[in-house]
C-alpha cells in the first residue's frame, strides 16, 4: 500500500517577476517501508517535494496523498493532526527546541499526542537507547554535539510512531563518520520497525544505504532506481 | 480534545522555559510591570489616605456622619434657619446612637469690632465639651483657655483675626450681625486664640458657645445643625432614615454625610476619575513596552514556531504558548508589583510623613477642608486588587497581537526565516 502518492504535483514561485518552477508535474508513489533518497543538485526540487509531502507547503496544482489522506482536502487542523500522528521530520539544522532537554525534545511529540506517562517513558527510553543517546537525556541541545543533536531530532521524529519520516539533508552539518552512523541508525529503524524514510540529500552515504534513489533535476524526476 | 487538554501542561512548561531563555529581558520586563504597578499601588493608597482624612475632617468639623437640620438649610445655609427644640432632637439622636457623639452647632456671619478695627468673621457656635470629642480645634489653642459650656460671653479668635483686631486675652470685642428681627450686637471677651495653620482660616474664625449664639439670635434651645458622629462612614443612609423616623419632624431633614457634604463627595469622585485616567496612561505606556518586548521575542522565534507547526502543533497552540508566556509573566510581575507597592506603602500607612515643609505651613486646605500636614496612606484594598488584575490582564492583552502574528505563520515560510 502506498504511503505517499503524488499526481502531477507542481509548485511554482514568483520571484522578482519571474516564475520559478520548483516542481513541475511530479508523479511519485512511495510504498510503506521504503528507504528513499531524493538526490539532485541544489534547486532540483528535492526540498520542495519533501515540504509538499509533509503538508508544510501547498502545491500550485496536482495532489498529494499521504497515508490514504488527500492533503488538499484536509483543514489546517486535520493537517496538523496528520503531521503530529503520522509524519516525523528531521531537518538539516536539527531544529531542536533550545529550552527543552534532549529527553524533553524527544518526548515532545508524545506529550502533544497525549500518550500516557508510563507508555511515554518506556518508548522514550527505548528510542534513546536505540539511537545511542543513553545518559544524554538531561542535557540541553547546546550541551550536545551536532551528531548527538541530530540523533535527538531523529528520536523526536520517530518517537511518535509515525508512518513516514521526512529528512531534509540530515547529514549536511555532520562529519562523514557521524553522518554515516546516523544514516545507519535510521536504516536500522527502517529495517526493524518498518518506518518509511524519505531523504532529500546530496550525501553519497545516504545514497549507498538507500533502497530506492530518485534523481531530480529542474523540478522533475530524472531517474528512479530501486536497489536490492 | 482530550489530547489538547493533555498538551496544555506541555505548552505551559514550554512557555515557562521560554521566559527563562532570555532571563535578562524577562527581568527587565518584569521590573517595568512590577514597578509601574507598585507606583500605582502607592498612589491609590496615598489617595485613599487623603480621601479618608478629608472625609474625616469634613465630617467632624463641617457636618457629621448624620446631620439634622431645618428643611432648606442644605440649599441655603441661612443662620436663621434653625432647629427649634434642639435639646429634644439631641436627646432622640443620643437614644438612637448611644455609641455616637451628638453635638449641636450653629453658624453665624458677622462683624467683630474692637477699639482698633472691625473685621468680618465666620462664627462657629458649639457646645465646647462635645466638640472636644469630635474635632481637634481645641488643640490649636496657642493662647488663653478653651471655652466652658456655659460661657455665653466668651469668644475664641483665630490668631490672624485677633492680630487684625489688635486684641489680647481678656479684652473685649463686639459681635454684630443679623439677629432674630434686626441687626444686633453682643459684647464678648476674648478667652483664647487658635492657630490652625491656615492663614485664611485664622483670619476668619471666631468660636462661641451655642448658648451665646442662642442669646444673640434670641432663639433659645435652637441650633442650625445637630451633628451625629459615628464610628464608620458605612451604612449611614439607612441610619439617617431611622433617625428621621424617630424624630417625626417634617420641618427637619436628616442627611447622611454624603448628602450633607456633596462637594466633598464630588471632589473625591472627580479626583478618583482623574487618577484612574492618569494611571491608565502609565499602564498603557508600560503595555506598549511589554508589547514591544513580546513581539520582539516572537520575531526571534519564527523559525522555531515553523518547527513546532511541522511537528504537528496547531496554529492555535502556537498562539497559546505566547499567551501563556503573558499569563506567567503578568502573574509574576503583578504579584511582585503588589508586594513592592504594599511594602513601600506600609510606612506611610503606619507612620505617615510630615509634608509641612512641602506645604509651606502646618496644614492645607483642600476643597474647603482643613487637612493636617502629616500625610497618611490608607489601604485601598479593592483598588489595589483591581490594578493588580489590570496589570496582569494588560500583560496578557499585550501578547494577543504577537500571538495572532505567530498563529498566521505558514510552516514552510516560518522555517525559511533566518
Amino acid at each position: 500500500m502506498p504511503i505517499v502518492s503524488t499526481h502531477k504535483l507542481t509548485r511554482h514561485y514568483q520571484q522578482g517577476g519571474l516564475t520559478v518552477r520548483a516542481l513541475d508535474g511530479v508523479d511519485l508513489t512511495i510504498e510503506a517501508g521504503e528507504f528513499v533518497a531524493l538526490m539532485g543538485a541544489s534547486g532540483s526540487g528535492k526540498t520542495t517535494l519533501l515540504n509538499l509531502i509533509g503538508g508544510l507547503d501547498r502545491p500550485t496544482s496536482g495532489t498529494v496523498e499521504v497515508d490514504g489522506r488527500m492533503l488538499n482536502q484536509l483543514s489546517s487542523g486535520e493537517l496538523s493532526q496528520l503531521r503530529l500522528d503520522r509524519i516525523g521530520f528531521v531537518f538539516q539544522a536539527y531544529n531542536l527546541l533550545p529550552v527543552l532537554t534532549a529527553q524533553e525534545n524527544a518526548e515532545f511529540v508524545l506529550l502533544m499526542q497525549g500518550v500516557e506517562p508510563a507508555e511515554r517513558g518506556r518508548r522514550i527510553q527505548e528510542t534513546l537507547r536505540n539511537l545511542g543517546l543513553e545518559g544524554l537525556g538531561g542535557r540541553l541541545p547546546s550541551e550536545l554535539s551536532g551528531g548527538q543533536q541530530q540523533r535527538v531530532a531523529v528520536a523526536r521524529a520517530i518517537a511518535g510512531r509515525p508512518a513516514l519520516v521526512l529528512a531534509d539533508e540530515p547529514t549536511a552539518n555532520l562529519d562523514s563518520h557521524t553522518g554515516a552512523a546516523l544514516v545507519d541508525s535510521m536504516r536500522a529503524l527502517n529495517d526493524n520497525e518498518g518506518i518509511t524514510f524519505v531523504f532529500a540529500t546530496h550525501d553519497a552515504k545516504v545514497e549507498e544505504r538507500a533502497k530506492r534513489v530518485i534523481w531530480m533535476e529542474d523540478g522533475r524526476i530524472l531517474r528512479d532506481e530501486r536497489r536490492g | 480534545m482530550s489530547s489538547v487538554r493533555q498538551s496544555s501542561p506541555t505548552l505551559l512548561r514550554l512557555a515557562a522555559r521560554n521566559l527563562q531563555r532570555n532571563l535578562r529581558r524577562t527581568l527587565i520586563t518584569t521590573a517595568a510591570i512590577s514597578l509601574g504597578l507598585a507606583l500605582i499601588v502607592l498612589t491609590v493608597n496615598l489617595n485613599e489616605g487623603g480621601y479618608k482624612r478629608m472625609m474625616h475632617s469634613a465630617i467632624s468639623a463641617q457636618a457629621g456622619h448624620i446631620v439634622v437640620q431645618a428643611v432648606g438649610y442644605q440649599a441655603d445655609p441661612d443662620p436663621l434657619l434653625l432647629i427649634d427644640h434642639a435639646a429634644e432632637v439631641v436627646a432622640k439622636a443620643e437614644a438612637r446612637f448611644p455609641e455616637g457623639t451628638v453635638a449641636a452647632r450653629s453658624r453665624l456671619a458677622g462683624l467683630i469690632t474692637s477699639p482698633n478695627n472691625a473685621v468680618g468673621a465666620g462664627v462657629l457656635a458649639i457646645v465646647p465639651s462635645r466638640e472636644r470629642e469630635i474635632t481637634d480645634l481645641h488643640t490649636k489653642l496657642t493662647e488663653g483657655a478653651w471655652l466652658e459650656d456655659d460661657d455665653e460671653r466668651g469668644v475664641i479668635l483665630g490668631a490672624e483675626l485677633a492680630r487684625r483686631l489688635g486684641v489680647t486675652i481678656g479684652e473685649k470685642v463686639v459681635l454684630m450681625g443679623q439677629g432674630k428681627a434686626e441687626v444686633t450686637s453682643r459684647l464678648l471677651r476674648l478667652r483664647g486664640v487658635v492657630r490652625t495653620g491656615s492663614l485664611e482660616l485664622d483670619a476668619n474664625i471666631a468660636v462661641v458657645t451655642l448658648g451665646c449664639a442662642q442669646a444673640f439670635l434670641e432663639r433659645p434651645d435652637s441650633a442650625n445643625q445637630i451633628s451625629v458622629q459615628l464610628g464608620s462612614t458605612e451604612g449611614t443612609r439607612a441610619l439617617a432614615a431611622a433617625l428621621a423616623d424617630d424624630l417625626q419632624r417634617p420641618d427637619l431633614e436628616v442627611l447622611d454625610w454624603e448628602q450633607a457634604l456633596p462637594e466633598i463627595v464630588e471632589f473625591i469622585q472627580v479626583d478618583r476619575t482623574n487618577n484612574v485616567v492618569t494611571m491608565s496612561i502609565v499602564g498603557f505606556i508600560v503595555a506598549i513596552g511589554v508589547l514591544n518586548t513580546i513581539l520582539m521575542s516572537v520575531m526571534e522565534r519564527i523559525r522555531e514556531f515553523g518547527v513546532l507547526l511541522a511537528l504537528g502543533l496547531r496554529p492555535s497552540q502556537i498562539a497559546s504558548i505566547i499567551v501563556m508566556e503573558g499569563v506567567l509573566l503578568g502573574f509574576g510581575s503583578s504579584l511582585i508589583g503588589l508586594c513592592i507597592g504594599i511594602a513601600i506603602s506600609y510606612p506611610l500607612v503606619r507612620w505617615g510623613f510630615d509634608a509641612a515643609a512641602m506645604m509651606g505651613g502646618e496644614s492645607m486646605e483642600v476643597a474647603g477642608v482643613m487637612l493636617d500636614s502629616r500625610i497618611f496612606s490608607a489601604w485601598a484594598v479593592p483598588e489595589m486588587l483591581i490594578w493588580t488584575a489590570a496589570a496582569w490582564g494588560m500583560t496578557i492583552l499585550s501578547t494577543l497581537w504577537p500571538a495572532r502574528t505567530a498563529a498566521t505563520l505558514e510552516p514552510v515560510d516560518a522555517m525559511r526565516h533566518v
